[in-house]
């Protein structure tokens, strides 16, 4: 507990040295969550706003996202303020991953092996990109439960390395969306509620990328 | 079915031991730990397991059930967050037992004074 006391405090003067000292990098923006929570929809919403052109593609079946995909130079424009960033879409985060799930999907059995193969290799990838990131956005499916132990083991590592995060709430199109729920299960972080489908509120999400990259 | 519960205390939490408690994970063992996982080691605990997912192996759940804080002055409290040690117990099994359990909630029951 006093190493992570230690490594925190670290972290944080090495970002304070580095903002006086380094050249400006590009920051890098994480999307982190479970597996179909949206994340992959809402970059591509915002790599069309900013670029014209999406990022990958979704799909019904969970971990339809298998590797971390990368897209630079995104420029988002807000008053004054030119924000520059590279959005970074990783694959849904989870403790199991069973073939048999994606077979129920109407995936033959070997397809189905092959899709859970690369969707761990694609969750252990995930995990060792947190060490890369600079701001997360922890995305999370508003008609869902929030609690439960993904969202917390994402949420206790981004506290502890001091990654600035704030939580999507996702799918608020949805007649089931609980996002007082949410809210009220993270009360420590910026929750907003946005639908990446239909673009609902979606103005909120760049405004929160300016905040926390002041 | 017979529950195997196999108790690590928490002096043994490691990265060594975290990734080979996951051997000693099958149709019927849960690990019970006596003590609250840190974020890195949850993470860390994914990551091994994942590594592992095989046809009869699709992963894990776990859970920790927080116990609060024993120390009744500020100094015990203080001594508490340093030392790290966080009151609680993780219980971690395979996703197929955790699972089974769920159906058949009798087949667990933990008794805490």
């Amino acid at each position: 507990m006093v190493i992570g006391h230690i490594r925190r405090f670290y972290a944080h003067v090495r970002a304070l040295v580095e903002k006086i000292f380094a050249r400006r990098r590009e920051i890098k923006i994480g999307l982190y969550g479970p597996p179909n929570t949206g994340k992959t929809t809402l970059a591509n919403r915002i790599c069309k706003d900013c670029l014209g052109e999406e990022l990958g593609t979704v799909s019904e079946i969970e971990h339809e996202t298998r590797t971390v995909q990368l897209k630079e130079k995104i420029k988002v424009q807000r008053a004054s303020r030119s924000l520059l960033f590279t959005l970074i879409d990783t694959p849904g985060i989870a403790t199991k991953i069973d073939y048999e799930q994606f077979v129920k999907r109407g995936l033959t059995k070997s397809d189905a092996k092959e899709r859970a193969r690369e969707a761990t290799r694609g969750v252990i990838d995930a995990i060792r990109w947190l060490d890369d990131v600079d701001i997360v956005f922890l995305v999370v499916d508003v008609t869902k439960a929030p609690i439960n132990q993904v969202n917390v083991t994402i949420l206790g590592n981004l506290e502890v390395r001091g990654i600035p995060t704030a939580i999507i709430a996702n799918k608020m199109d949805l007649k089931t969306a609980k996002f007082h729920r949410l809210r009220a299960a993270f009360p420590q972080h910026k929750t907003i509620g946005v639908s990446a489908k239909t673009g609902k509120n979606f103005e909120a999400v760049y405004e929160t990328i300016a905040e926390l990259m002041k | 079915m017979r529950l195997k519960l196999h108790f690590l205390p928490r002096e043994e939490v490691d990265s060594e031991h975290l990734s080979a408690l996951l051997s000693k994970l099958g149709d019927n063992t849960i690990v019970v730990i006596d003590t609250k996982l840190t974020p890195q080691q949850e993470a860390h605990l994914i990551k091994e397991s994942l590594k592992r997912v095989s046809g009869d192996f699709s992963g894990i759940e776990f859970g920790t059930l927080h116990l609060g804080s024993r120390a009744k002055t500020v100094k015990g409290r203080v001594v508490e967050f340093l030392s790290g040690h966080q009151r609680g117990l993780t219980l971690i099994g395979s996703s197929s037992l955790i699972e089974k359990i769920e159906h058949h909630p009798r087949l667990l029951q933990l008794h805490l004074r």
